[in-house]
Formats: structure tokens, sequence, C-alpha cells
């Protein structure tokens, strides 16, 4: 099925995978359609049959149809916010919701627990803010919680980052909030300009994958093709920090935007983007061998020495036991004997296609107890260490989640994730 | 000024091969280089086509070297090596380096390079004003843009170190390349102008090998040779300071330096307040000229670098002025802080935005 061909320089250094749960922002403006149905189906097996809540912080479940989406999108809150949110006018619906807004540097997101019907917590997933900054910001959510309002001053010294988290809240809200009342057409009207070019690329539906040099190593990414149309890019696995990657999101952006790579090189861009371009360059390239493949030409795929290429897209055969989709779910890590820390909530985005896991993303501790100190375990289980495999590389090149070896050291999140990955399978099941 | 070469005090010449390899330099800090010269070997003539390419960190930000042509990987190989040399010159991180040396003992034989930058500082230094200007360094430091920890120095401290930021008292024999400072209190740093003469450098070592296709990118300043290999126009995308989705458009080049500043690159949030690294030599605070990026187009990367931090402390009127006044040596696309963009008529029909555009046209006479 998929054969992971790896280049000789990725033995040089420890084969580890962050999964950067680079769910593109961009992905809003719109649902893959053959994943929205799934993810309503989803919901509502989760809602009424083991009460975990799984949202989907990337994906609307609203209609597909594009200028529709493009209007029913409240992505952006601009760095002028509205002044005050009248938090009366709404009732919030159990459950986590993620939001995001512009900060400084770009999104932020956040996960707002609802619980009664009240912000119960609120959680900073993801920032592009100089680190500084957010920790500055950070005790708004604390005060949005004990106000029960978003209508919170600014801190000073990090207006930028505040107003991202505000904004990131209020969108969260927003998907919780029964509404009475719209919040603010200002705010759709903006973003209402932002429209996805028309799909124009000539390849068949799937999950291609591309590697490409990055700067400390090999950067590898699933791009996925519905509809002829670029709709998301993940990367899957790198060597490269994280400050890079935060920057190469505005290029996985621009390719979704401009569903294209024709770009040379950006000027004042002080980052590298070849690594990550020419993954995605070697993705497309991957679906378009697929594309104008034969059938019987399968066969060959063995003898096929090209070093770039790292997958072999299995056409889809109509009997799949896994419905197509994309699962974001939870999990709970239990310490064994009462152990040295406390439980905690792991939620993580799983996409499965023709039969397989194919993606693994957006693994992060949410909740209440989940605290800073888990994050070198759950890094260690995702990405493994110098000998022992990583549980996301584990299932990825599997497909699935049965035989899945623990990270030592890392036991409780790496089981947590791989009975994230099971429940996943299991709520696919056709 | 721009971008203070520092803290990269070590970075390995690593001449061949492909691989990771890490180095541990004086502040204890761990460097990866890598490096990799490939060749294509799909391109239909694989001797006249090879492909090089080379990724390294000097100059303490990312490059990317592109060459392509017989001899692409001595090329790009000659090049990073230059690259290294010229990063171990003019580094005011490196103690070694020459800037350092001049900085210490206010007086120095330069080198032919550091002694070519003088040169052409000094000319940018007399055609902007003092927009352009090397001894803003103590200025920077006072920021804290050297260190990264970063301040807002008082008044009375920036008055006293504007007294010694005038360029003009740094004088230099071009035919003893003997540099001397005659205000002893000064320092300089050429990290407004260094990464637009290296990539000329590049490109100089290009021609000399035969190459006739290449792009560099030193941590965002382009440059290209010739034209890509089927002859078609290098796409170069100008990074939108807003937002890191959308590019604020793309322009299409051949032989040109394509260099972009603006405050987005480094800056500091205090107070509610964004301080950003282009400092104003009149002030010494932040330049708020209403421009919010400038790129700078041009055959001639020295001058391209050295104006766009210029041309954004000016602002659009002076900038329109100055264009206007120096002959057909660059083009340039500017961002106002009301996301207005101008774009003079060189380049006007090789740009494309999502955005309106207006052009800026040449008045002859």
């Amino acid at each position: 099925m998929i054969n992971w061909k790896r280049n000789n320089t990725i033995k040089n250094f420890i084969p580890a995978i962050i999964v950067l749960a680079l769910v593109v922002v961009s992905l809003k403006n719109y649902s893959p359609k053959a994943f929205a149905p799934k993810v309503k189906e989803e919901r509502k097996v989760e809602e009424t049959t083991t009460g975990i809540v799984a949202d989907m912080g990337h994906t609307k479940e609203t209609t597909t149809d594009e200028n529709s989406t493009a209007n029913s999108d409240s992505k952006v809150l601009p760095v002028n916010l509205p002044d005050v949110i009248n938090h009366e006018d709404f009732t919030y619906k159990d459950g986590d919701f993620y939001g995001e807004a512009q900060g400084f540097r770009g999104m932020i997101q956040v996960c707002v627990t609802i619980k009664n019907g009240k912000i119960k917590s609120i959680n900073i997933i993801k920032s592009q803010d100089d680190e500084a900054y957010i920790n500055k910001a950070i005790s708004l959510t604390t005060k949005i919680v004990n106000n029960q309002t978003t209508n919170v001053d600014t801190v000073s010294g990090a207006t930028y980052s505040s107003k991202g988290i505000i904004g990131a809240v209020r969108n969260a809200l927003e998907k919780a909030g029964v509404k009475k009342q719209s919040i603010s057409s200002k705010v759709n009207k903006k973003n209402s300009k932002k429209k996805i070019k028309k799909g124009k690329i000539p390849y068949k539906d799937g999950v291609y994958y591309g590697t490409g040099e990055g700067f400390k190593g090999e950067i590898k990414v699933a791009v996925v093709i519905e509809n002829k149309k670029i709709q998301y890019i993940l990367i899957m696995e790198s060597e490269d920090d994280k400050e890079y990657f935060n920057k190469a999101k505005s290029v996985v952006n621009n390719v979704i935007k401009y569903q294209k790579t024709s770009v040379d090189t950006v000027s004042g861009a002080t980052y590298s983007s070849k690594g990550i371009l020419n993954a995605i360059k070697n993705a497309l390239k991957n679906a378009k061998e697929q594309t104008n493949k034969k059938p019987s030409n399968e066969a060959d795929d063995s003898n096929n020495t090209e070093q770039e290429t790292t997958t072999v897209y299995v056409p889809e055969t109509g009997n799949n036991v896994y419905k197509d989709g994309t699962y974001a779910l939870t999990g709970i890590c239990n310490p064994d004997h009462g152990g040295a820390f406390e439980g905690y909530t792991l939620s993580a985005t799983i996409t499965i296609k023709n039969d397989r896991v194919v993606g693994i993303t957006d693994v992060k501790g949410i909740g209440s107890t989940y605290i800073k100190a888990n994050d070198w375990y759950l890094n260690r289980a995702i990405k493994g260490t110098s000998k022992e495999k990583g549980v996301v590389n584990q299932i990825l090149s599997k497909g699935n989640a049965e035989s899945i070896d623990t990270v030592s050291g890392a036991t409780c999140s790496s089981q947590a994730l791989i009975e994230i990955v099971k429940k996943a399978l299991e709520n696919a099941k056709n | 000024m721009k971008k203070t070469l520092i803290t990269i005090l070590i970075l390995m010449v690593l001449i061949c091969g492909c691989g990771n390899y890490s180095s541990i330099n004086e502040s204890g800090k761990e460097n990866k280089t890598q490096q990799s010269v490939t060749s294509d070997s799909n391109l239909d003539d694989k001797k006249n086509n090879q492909k090089a390419i080379a990724d390294l960190f000097a100059m303490d930000t990312y490059m990317e070297i592109t060459a392509y042509g017989k001899n692409a990987g001595k090329a790009v190989e000659l090049a990073q090596k230059r690259i290294n040399e010229l990063d171990d010159l003019l580094s005011t991180g490196n103690e070694n380096s020459q800037i350092s040396k001049l900085n210490a003992n206010k007086e120095l034989e330069l080198s032919a390079d550091v002694g070519k930058i003088m040169e052409r500082s000094k000319y940018i230094y007399e055609s902007t004003k003092g927009a352009f200007n090397p001894a803003i360094y103590p200025v920077m430091q006072a920021w804290g843009f050297d260190t990264k920890e970063y301040r807002i120095p008082k008044k009375n401290e920036l008055k006293e170190i504007l007294k010694n930021i005038d360029f003009s008292k740094v004088k230099y024999d071009n035919s003893t390349k003997k540099a001397y400072f005659e205000n002893k209190n000064m320092k300089i740093d050429f990290g407004g102008i260094a990464k637009g003469y290296t990539s000329d450098t590049v490109m100089k070592i290009f021609k000399e090998n035969g190459i006739s296709s290449g792009l560099v990118s030193l941590g965002g300043n382009v440059q290209a040779l010739g034209s890509k290999i089927d002859g078609s126009n290098w796409k170069v995308a100008i990074q939108n300071p807003d937002s890191d989705d959308g590019y604020l458009g793309v322009l299409e080049i051949k032989n040109k330096a394509v260099i972009t500043s603006g405050g987005y690159e480094r800056y500091f949030e205090k107070n509610g307040k964004i301080y950003h690294h282009i400092i104003n030599p009149k002030t010494g605070y932040p330049a708020d000229s209403g421009l919010k990026s400038v790129t700078i187009v041009s055959e001639d990367g020295t001058l391209a670098d050295g104006l766009s931090t210029s041309i954004f402390i000016m602002g659009l009127q002076k900038a329109k002025e100055y264009w206007q006044n120096s002959g057909d040596k660059f083009d340039m696309i500017l961002l106002t802080n009301d996301n207005k963009q101008y774009v003079t008529d060189g380049i006007y029909s090789n740009y494309s935005s999502d955005s309106d555009v207006e052009r800026l046209e040449r008045i002859k006479g």
C-alpha cells in the first residue's frame, strides 16, 4: 500500500515526526465535500454514545457552496475588534469549541470549553506571536472565565496578542452559541472578500505525499486534492524548528490560496520556504503521475526507484471497510497507579482515506488538567526517540493502530493517542 | 541598520556531501548547517543544465542559493565559501571581524570587500541625505536590536548617542584602503547593505563560472541572474507585512535584485506600541514615515539593499522625489500604512497584485 522510501540523509538524524497541526488556517473557507458529512455523523455518534465532544477546529460543517461559505465564515476578527459583545444574547452549547483570530504575527487559535452553558476554560492552542507577549496576554483567559465575558481590556504591552486571544475566544463562542442576534455584520463583510480560487488542479482526488529537503532535514507533507482543488496541506514530518514552521505556514496558506506553487521565491520573507515548497511540488508531481497512470502499471511500482516520491496512491475500490473522513476525537491519558501526574484529555484529528489512517494532526492536551509539563511526554509519544519510533510514524506507516509500540517514558500519552486512532477507525466503520 | 549581523560566530563550511552537521559556537549555542548540492538528472541536457542548490545559515539568516548550468555545483560551492568569508569580515558579533576591529580601534586598513562596501555606503549615505547611515549602530544597540534584549532608551540617552552618528566623520581613502573615525565614539555596522553586496558577489561568481541562470535569497533579499532555464521570468512574490495568507503581489524579473524592508521583520512591543528596527537617524526612534513596506528592484543589489531601508525612512513623498532624480537605477513598490500600493514605471507591467496599484510615472525633464 503505502511505501515510505526514505532518503539516505534521514538516517543521519533522529527519525522524528512533528505532526505540526498545520491543518491550515485557510481551511475554514470551505469544507471538503467528502469530509463534511462525515464530520456531522461523527459528532452525532460522539454526543449520543460516549459523551466525548468532537469538534472540528478547521472544518466548517456548513454548506460547501462557495459563496455561502465565504459569508458564513467568521474567522478573521480584524485588529479592530467590535467593542462589546453582548453575551446575554447567546446561550452556549456544552463542549470544546475552537476559534481563531489575528494576533500580531498570525492567527491565534484557542480551545474554549463550555460546561453547563458557562465558559469553563480557555486554552491557547496555537500562536505565532512571540512568547513574551502571549505570556502577558494569557491572563486574559482567566479574566474571561472569571467574568464570563469577552468584554475585557487588552493587556498593555501585548495589545495585538490580547486582541487575538479575545477575538479567538469570540470566534469559538460563535460556534458554541445559539444566537439570538448576529454578532457583527461588519465582520462577515470583511471575510466575504476572501475567496478561494476555483479549482484547476487537473488531478484525481486523493491524498498525495511529497518530501522536500528542509533546513534541518526532510519535510514531509500530505496534500489533499478534492474537486480539482488543493483542499489542504498537512506538514507531517519535519526536523525544522517551531519558529521556522510558524513562518512556513504562510507558504502553505499561499499555496492553498493561489492553488499553485509557481512563485520562485519571496522577497522580504526572512525564512526558507524552499523545502516546504519542494515537498508540495513533489506531492503534486505524485498526483500527476497517479492521475496519468493506467491501472495495469501499478504492479511496476516496486521497480520505481525515484527517490523523491514517497507513496503510492491507492485508487478507491468502493469496498472500503472504513468511511473516508476526518475525525476529531479525544481520549484520556490516565496515569497507571494514581501515578506521578494528573490524568488529562488528549485530542487529535485523524484522517482516514481508503481504509488507511493517513493523517494524525492537531494532537494536543486539552482541558484544565493539562499542564505544560505534559508537553514533553506528549512530544515524546508523538515523535519517539532516537531508538524508538514515535506513535504517529508507526501508525501512518501501518495505516492502522494495531500492534503499535508505545514510546518508553511516555506510555500513557502513547496509549491515549493509539486509543484515539482506534476510536476513529471504530467510528469510521461502514 | 536594517538587520544587524550578529552572533553567529563560526559556521562550518562544508564543501561537499549532504547531511547534517552541528558545531558549537562560543556562546554554547548549537548551530546547524545543512547543505546539499544536488544535480537534477531529469533535465534534457544533463551536462549543461545541471542544477545545484545550497541552503545555509549565515549573516544571522536563512539563505538559499540555486544555480543552473554546467558548473552549477562548483559555482554554488564557491558562492557559499564567499558568503561565509564576507560574514566573517562583516559580523559585529565576531570580535575578529574587520568591522569589530574597526569599531574597537577606530582605524583599520580594510580588505578589498569591506573597502568596496565602505565606498558604496558613503555614496548612498550622501545621496539619501543620511537616511542610509551605517553609523546608526550605537542607536540600534541602545534599543537592544543587536542583542534582542529590547528596551526603550531615554530621550537624553538618545540625544547623546545621536551626537556620534555622523557617518561623514568616518574617513576612507580608497587608494590606501585606510579607514578611520574622526569621532572616536562612533561605531558602524554594514548590516543594512551587506546582504545586497553579498548577493551581487554571488551573481559575479555565477557569471565567472559560466552560469546563466541562478537565484539567491539571502534572508528574503532576492537576486536573480538571467531568467529561468526555460527563458521565462523569475516570479518573486512580495511578502505581505500584515498577514500570513496572501502575498502583497508577484513581480516578474530577469537579472534583478528584489529587496523588501518593513517594520515587520524585527520589532518589539511595549506599552501597546510596536517598536520596529528601522531607526530614523534624525530622531533615533523607529521610522514613522507612513510606509509599511518598501521593495527596491535594481540590477544593483548593493544599492537595492541600502535603499530599501532609507526609502522606508524617507516616506512616500521624499521617496518619489528621490526616485525621480536617480535616473533609471532602480524601481520600487511602496505600501503605505493605509494599504495603498505605489509601483514605479519600470516594473509596473511586470507586477501583479490582488489590490489596486497606483503607477508612479517618471517625469522627464
